[in-house]
């Protein structure tokens, strides 16, 4: 049933475009959704695995979408092959941080990636290679499909998820639930503690850095209050906390549910936005930690419990 | 050679001495017995030596090679694993997951099928096979204690650290612990183990050390250690002046 499930999803995801032809502002959304799903997924990894909550992520996504724009712009280089560089920029600079950063813990590791994420902002918004406060501007194709996009994200969010799915799985997957539960105990049974925090930053970097890229050459036009925006990291923080951290569907549901949310929100009230996502976030730390996917769980529990 | 060697070992807090100054050789297959007063420095000397604290001074030895500046998870996949005193399970985990992690990372080189199955022989060594799909976190504090010390011997070691084993268990649950570790023994696994109830420590040890304010005060099978003055002036005070009739 599991594989009939999986299958039929495909199917929907990969003929998905054809259904919604002519109504490109639907189609913008589920792109926008694929886009989510990779930057939760990828948030997850440090995050939810090894539950060192991050508020410097937004920094990932800038030097990704930054490292695309400008070998684009001045070196003419094809954003898709940008892409890999992209990712690996946003790495570096997370073992730059991360590797001092990583020897707190809790809300000494919270405080300080809000410090780097804050400064990497200021100082992008202040040079002139990224065009300042008034950002970049990329050359627009003069033939237009959303097409390739679709496609390219849906790439990027099965990447996402499956990288995750395979480390959850893995003996450094073990590793990190491990140290999310005791550090020195993970250590003292012989887990790497240090290496292995560095590595799941460097996975997670890398795969929001993606994002970036992907959203610089999907939006053509970029800014760094934006795209290192303080608003950005949360966001990632949210979806995946209303989703379920540490799980590997409940960034997808987050995603999901957090653009859902966005639209309706922003459409209808739009100075409530921030409100609105602080009571979801209030009640989801009350009444379920486990997010979404803890409620899913309970009604299959009792699915089951009625089928007996 | 001696499995384990400490070298004039040291280790100050501030001001204060936690252990000064000790010597101690362990050989392979031994039970040592590790006693004194609270205070003494038992706990301090198992994290020193499993690297969780840094010696002031000194040295340590394990099986030739200096286990000084090592990181806790490289002593560990060394062969020398610890059981604290105040156990932590790590909660959010299954019991299985919890000694597979020992099992997976305590030596290096051994593939998935030879961790599971390791884990799975700590499990059964220490009772706990049946609630290995149990969470770690709604354990009984014997069970609890059981899982620290399954974990610790599923990374397989040489030497096994293991403090206040008996520590807050009932009479029963005592026997219990007792015969584990004579288990453990047997299977050739070189123990250190720190104690308060005595009955455990003349039962089990081949050698006992007192410590008492971090210096070693005697040394010596069980027998002659209990009737050792200075061991009886620390753990019961020094005798009154003797009066004249």
């Amino acid at each position: 049933m599991r594989r009939g499930f999986a299958g039929a999803a495909s199917a929907i995801l990969l003929t998905l475009p054809l259904a919604l032809e002519g109504r490109d502002y639907t189609l913008h959304l589920v792109i926008l959704g694929l886009l989510y799903v990779t930057l939760a997924s990828g948030w997850n990894l440090v995050g939810g695995f090894i539950g060192q909550i991050s508020f410097g992520h937004a920094a990932f996504f800038g030097l990704g979408a930054y490292t695309t724009s400008l070998l684009w712009l001045h070196g003419g280089v094809h954003p898709m092959v940008t892409m890999p560089l992209a990712g690996l920029m946003a790495t570096l600079y997370g073992w730059l941080w991360g590797w001092p950063c990583l020897r707190l813990a809790g809300p000494y590791f919270a405080i300080a990636t809000i410090g780097v994420g804050e400064a990497t902002r200021l100082l992008m918004n202040n040079l002139e290679a990224t065009g300042g406060s008034s950002g970049l501007a990329l050359p627009t194709p003069t033939t237009y499909s959303k097409l390739p996009h679709y496609y390219l994200a849906l790439a990027l969010a099965v990447a996402a998820v499956a990288t995750s799915r395979w480390i959850a799985r893995s003996r450094f997957g073990l590793g990190l639930r491990a140290i999310r539960d005791d550090r020195e105990v993970a250590e003292s049974l012989g887990v790497p503690t240090a290496r292995y925090q560095l590595y799941a930053l460097a996975v997670s970097s890398f795969l929001v850095g993606l994002g970036g890229s992907f959203y610089a050459q999907y939006m053509f036009y970029i800014v760094p209050e934006e795209v290192f925006g303080f608003d950005l990291s949360i966001s990632m923080i949210l979806m995946t906390l209303i989703g379920g951290l540490g799980t590997l569907v409940g960034p997808v549901l987050g995603a999901v549910l957090f653009l859902l949310l966005e639209q309706i929100v922003l459409v209808n009230l739009p100075s409530l936005h921030l409100g609105s996502f602080g009571l979801l976030l209030i009640g989801i730390v009350l009444f379920e930690p486990r997010g979404f996917a803890g409620i899913v769980d309970r009604l299959r529990a009792r699915a089951r419990a009625k089928e007996a | 050679m001696a499995l384990l060697e400490v070298q004039g070992l040291s280790r100050r807090f501030g001001g204060l001495m936690a252990i000064h100054a000790l010597d101690l050789e362990v050989q392979r297959g031994e039970v040592l017995g590790l006693i004194g007063p609270n205070g003494a420095g038992k706990s301090t000397l198992f994290s020193v030596l499993s690297g969780g604290l840094a010696p002031s001074r000194g040295l340590i030895t394990f099986k030739g090679e200096r286990l000084n500046g090592l990181a806790p998870y490289q002593i560990c996949r060394r062969g020398l694993a610890r059981a604290r005193q105040l156990v932590r399970p790590l909660e959010n985990l299954s019991v299985y997951d919890n000694v597979l992690v020992g099992a997976s990372f305590g030596r290096q080189g051994t593939s998935g099928d030879e961790s599971r199955l390791s884990a799975l022989h700590a499990l059964e060594l220490t009772g706990l096979l049946a609630k290995a799909d149990a969470r770690a976190g709604v354990l009984t504090l014997p069970d609890r204690k059981r899982l620290e010390i399954a974990r610790a011997l599923a990374t397989r070691p040489d030497l096994l650290l293991l403090d206040e084993v008996a520590a807050g268990l009932n009479p029963s649950e005592l026997a219990a612990a007792l015969e584990l570790l004579g288990k453990i023994r047997d299977a050739g696994t070189t123990l250190i183990y720190t104690e308060h109830v005595m009955q455990a420590v003349m039962k089990l040890s081949d050698r006992v050390v007192v410590l008492d304010h971090g210096e070693k005060i005697a040394e010596g099978s069980p027998d002659e250690v209990v009737q050792d003055a200075r061991v009886i002036e620390a753990y019961l005070g020094a005798p009154a002046p003797t009066q004249g009739e």
